[in-house]
C-alpha cells in the first residue's frame, strides 16, 4: 500500500514537471564560437530577448560548427535553432540542403538590411576582416608599412611574419601582393593559371613565416609577445590588442571582408522565435550600435551608423571609406574548390 | 545448479568494462572504419588511396610516427633513472617525490604549452637570460621549431612514463641484487645482469605508452612546432572540420590506429623474444 502512494506521488511529481518544462517549452539554441562575442550577445539580445518574449535561450560554444551541422543532420537530431555558417560553412550547407529558408517577411519586413545579409538561408549578423596587423615599433624608422606589398617586401621590412594556415584568403591576399586590384582578386583566381600564380607569389613569402597560425587568438597573442612584428587577424583582436596598449596597428588595404551569417537547420526545433531573434539582435540599429561599441563589428542594418559617432563608425569593417579599400571574401569560390586547393596547400608547406 | 553455473561463470568481472569498451569504442571505430572505404557512390579504395600514396598525408603519417618514436625513446632514456631513483628510497620519501612528479599531470597540457611559449620565445625566458648574461645578442630561434615540439611533449609525457617503470621497478625483488653482489659481482655488473632484464618490461610498457599518446598530439605542436611540423592528428582534425571529407579523415585514422598497431605489436614480438633470452641467460 505504501509503496503504491510512493508511485502515484511520484507520478504526480513527474506530471507536474512535465507540464512546466512544456511551460517553458519556448525556448531557443544559439551557436556560435564563444568567448566575448558570445558574453556579448548575451548583455545585448539574449538577456533582453526572453525578458521581452518570455522565450529562453541558451548559448553552445562550437569550435567547428560546419562538422557539427553535419552531425545533426546526418542523425537527425538537431540541438541547435541557430547556426553559425559563416565561410563556405554556408553554401555547402546549402548545397546538402541541411538548412530551413529564412522568412524575410518575419525578420526584415522593412527591407532595411543590406543585400549582402539577406540571403535565401541566413542572415548577416555582422561584418568583421581579416587585416594585417603590425608592431608599430618593429617597422624601420622612416618607412611606412601600406599593405601586402609591403608584407612580401621583407629587404625592407624585414622580421618574423605569421599567416593562418589555410588557402583561404591567404591566395588572395598573394595576388593582391601581386599587384592584383581588390576589385578583381576573383577573377584573377579563377582564371587559368590564378591558383599557380597565388602559389607562386607564397613561395617567395614562405622562408619570413616563422609560424602558421590556425586560431584567431594566435596571431594577436604572437604580436603582443612580439615573436612575429607582420601577421593577418580579424580587425577586432587587433583592436582589442591596441586597448591593451601594445603598439600595434592595422591595415584595411587589401583586408578580407567577412560576414558572419547564421542560419537555420531544417528540423530545427523553434525555427519561428528563431526568425523573431535574429529579427531582435540583428536587425535592430539600437543594439547593433551597442554590439559596434564593445567590439568593432558592424552589423547590416544602415540605421545603426546614425546611432553611431564619427570615432565610433571609423574603425568599423563597413564604414564608407574602409569598404572599397578590401575585397568580400567569396564563400561560393572556396566552397568549390577548397578540397583541391587544400591537398595542394598541405603538399606546399611541407615542401 | 542453473544458478551456480551463471554465478560460478568467472569472466562475470569483464561484463561492465566490455560493455562499456563495446559501445564507446568497438562500435564507433568500426563505424569510422567503413567510413574510409565508402563514398556516396559504394565502397571505394580511393581514400586510402589518398592517404597513403605519395604526397602530403603519407609524408605527414610517417614524420609523426618518426615523432613519436623519438619521444618515446627519450622519455623512456630519461625516466628510467628517475624511476630506479625513486624505487630505491625509502616509502616516506617515495611518497613525497612521487607527489612532485605527478603535480605537473594536475595541469592542462595547453597550459604547460603555452608556458613553454613564455619561456621559448622571441623575448620569452630563455631569450632575456641570454641577453642579460651575454651569450646572444640577437634573440635564438627557439620557439615555433621540432626542438620546441620535442622539449614540450617530452615534458608533457614523462610523468606518464616516469609512473610506469617505477610501478613495475617496485616490484623487482631487490634481495636479488644484493644476492648477486654477495657473489662478487661489481654494482654495475648487479645492475646488467639482474636488474635491466627484470626492469626491461616497465621501461618497454613506458615506451609504448608514450608512443601510443605521442601519436595522438594535437594542440602542442599546433602551438609550438615549426612551419612544417603538422602532424597527422592536425591534418585529420582539418578533413573532418573543414574540408568535410570525413572518408579522407578516416582513412587517415585508420591508417594511424594500424601503424600505431603494428609497430605495438613488433615491440611485443621483439620484448617478448629478448626476455626469453634474458631469463634463459639467468637460469644458466
Amino acid at each position: 500500500m505504501k509503496t503504491q502512494r510512493t508511485f502515484v506521488l511520484a507520478g504526480i511529481i513527474a506530471a507536474a514537471s512535465l507540464t512546466a518544462s512544456v511551460a517553458h517549452a519556448e525556448s531557443i539554441v544559439l551557436a556560435n564560437y564563444g568567448g566575448a562575442w558570445a558574453s556579448l550577445l548575451k548583455r545585448v539580445c539574449t538577456d533582453p530577448f526572453t525578458k521581452q518574449t518570455g522565450v529562453d535561450v541558451t548559448q553552445a560554444a562550437t569550435g567547428d560548427s560546419l562538422a557539427q551541422i553535419r552531425v545533426q543532420q546526418t542523425t537527425g537530431n538537431v540541438l541547435w535553432d541557430i547556426s553559425p555558417t559563416e565561410g563556405a560553412s554556408l553554401p555547402v550547407s546549402q548545397r546538402n540542403g541541411w538548412l530551413e529558408p529564412l522568412d524575410w517577411k518575419v525578420i526584415d519586413p522593412d527591407n532595411k538590411l543590406s543585400p549582402l545579409a539577406r540571403q535565401p538561408y541566413a542572415i548577416g549578423a555582422i561584418a568583421y576582416s581579416t587585416t594585417i596587423g603590425y608592431r608599430t615599433d618593429k617597422v624601420p624608422p622612416g618607412k611606412t608599412f601600406s599593405g601586402w606589398k609591403d608584407f612580401w617586401d621583407v629587404k625592407d621590412f624585414p622580421g618574423p611574419r605569421t599567416l593562418r594556415d589555410s588557402p583561404m584568403e591567404n591566395l588572395e591576399f598573394a595576388l593582391i601582393a601581386d599587384g592584383v586590384p581588390v576589385s578583381q582578386v576573383y577573377d584573377v583566381l579563377k582564371a587559368p593559371g590564378g591558383v599557380d600564380r597565388a602559389f607562386k607569389k607564397l613561395d617567395e613569402i614562405k622562408p619570413s613565416i616563422t609560424v602558421w597560425w590556425t586560431t584567431g587568438q594566435q596571431p594577436v597573442q604572437l604580436l603582443a609577445t612580439g615573436d612575429v612584428f607582420y601577421a593577418t587577424a580579424f580587425n577586432g583582436r587587433i583592436t582589442q590588442l591596441q586597448k591593451d596598449k601594445v603598439p600595434v596597428s592595422m591595415i584595411w588595404n587589401g583586408a578580407s571582408l567577412n560576414v558572419s551569417y547564421y542560419s537555420i537547420q531544417k528540423g530545427a526545433h523553434n525555427a519561428h522565435a528563431a526568425m523573431e531573434f535574429m529579427k531582435f539582435c540583428w536587425n535592430d540599429p539600437q543594439r547593433l550600435a551597442e554590439i559596434a561599441r564593445d567590439l568593432p563589428y558592424a552589423g547590416f542594418n544602415p540605421d545603426m551608423y546614425k546611432v553611431l559617432s564619427a570615432d565610433e563608425a571609423k574603425i568599423l569593417p563597413t564604414a564608407p571609406a574602409n569598404v572599397p579599400l578590401q575585397f568580400t571574401f567569396n564563400a561560393q569560390y572556396w566552397a568549390d574548390n577548397q578540397k583541391e586547393i587544400t591537398a595542394r596547400w598541405q603538399a606546399w608547406r611541407l615542401k | 545448479m542453473n544458478r551456480s553455473v551463471i554465478f560460478g561463470w568467472r569472466y562475470w568481472p569483464l561484463v561492465p568494462a566490455a560493455l562499456l569498451f563495446i559501445c564507446v569504442f568497438a562500435v564507433p571505430v568500426g563505424e569510422i572504419a567503413t567510413w574510409s572505404v565508402r563514398d556516396d557512390s559504394g565502397w571505394t579504395l580511393s581514400h586510402f588511396q589518398t592517404a597513403l600514396g605519395a604526397g602530403p598525408y603519407r609524408t605527414i603519417l610517417i614524420s609523426t610516427l618518426k615523432l613519436s618514436l623519438v619521444v618515446a625513446v627519450a622519455c623512456t632514456v630519461v625516466g628510467y633513472p628517475v624511476a630506479y631513483f625513486l624505487a630505491d628510497r625509502p616509502q616516506r620519501q617515495q611518497r613525497l617525490l612521487l607527489l612532485f612528479i605527478m603535480t605537473p599531470l594536475w595541469v592542462s597540457v595547453l597550459i604547460r604549452t603555452y608556458s613553454w611559449i613564455v619561456l621559448l620565445g622571441r623575448e620569452g625566458l630563455v631569450n632575456s637570460l641570454f641577453r642579460f648574461l651575454g651569450i646572444a645578442d640577437a634573440p635564438l630561434h627557439l620557439l615555433y621549431t621540432r626542438g620546441a615540439v620535442y622539449a614540450a611533449m617530452i615534458q608533457v609525457l614523462l610523468p606518464i612514463a616516469i609512473l610506469t617503470m617505477f610501478s613495475a621497478m617496485t616490484s623487482i625483488n631487490r634481495s636479488l641484487m644484493s644476492a648477486a653482489r654477495i657473489l662478487g659481482a661489481s654494482p654495475w655488473r648487479a645492475f646488467i645482469a639482474v636488474f635491466l632484464p627484470l626492469s626491461v618490461g616497465g621501461a618497454a610498457s613506458a615506451a609504448v605508452l608514450t608512443f601510443v599518446l605521442a601519436l595522438g598530439f594535437f594542440i602542442t605542436p599546433a602551438l609550438v612546432g615549426g612551419p612544417k611540423d603538422a602532424m597527422i592528428a592536425n591534418v585529420i582534425a582539418q578533413q573532418i572540420s573543414e574540408t568535410l571529407d570525413w572518408g579522407l579523415g578516416s582513412a587517415l585514422g585508420m591508417a594511424l590506429l594500424a601503424s600505431g598497431l603494428i609497430i605495438v605489436g613488433l615491440a611485443a614480438i621483439a620484448l617478448r623474444r629478448f626476455t626469453f633470452i634474458s631469463s634463459e641467460g639467468g637460469s644458466r
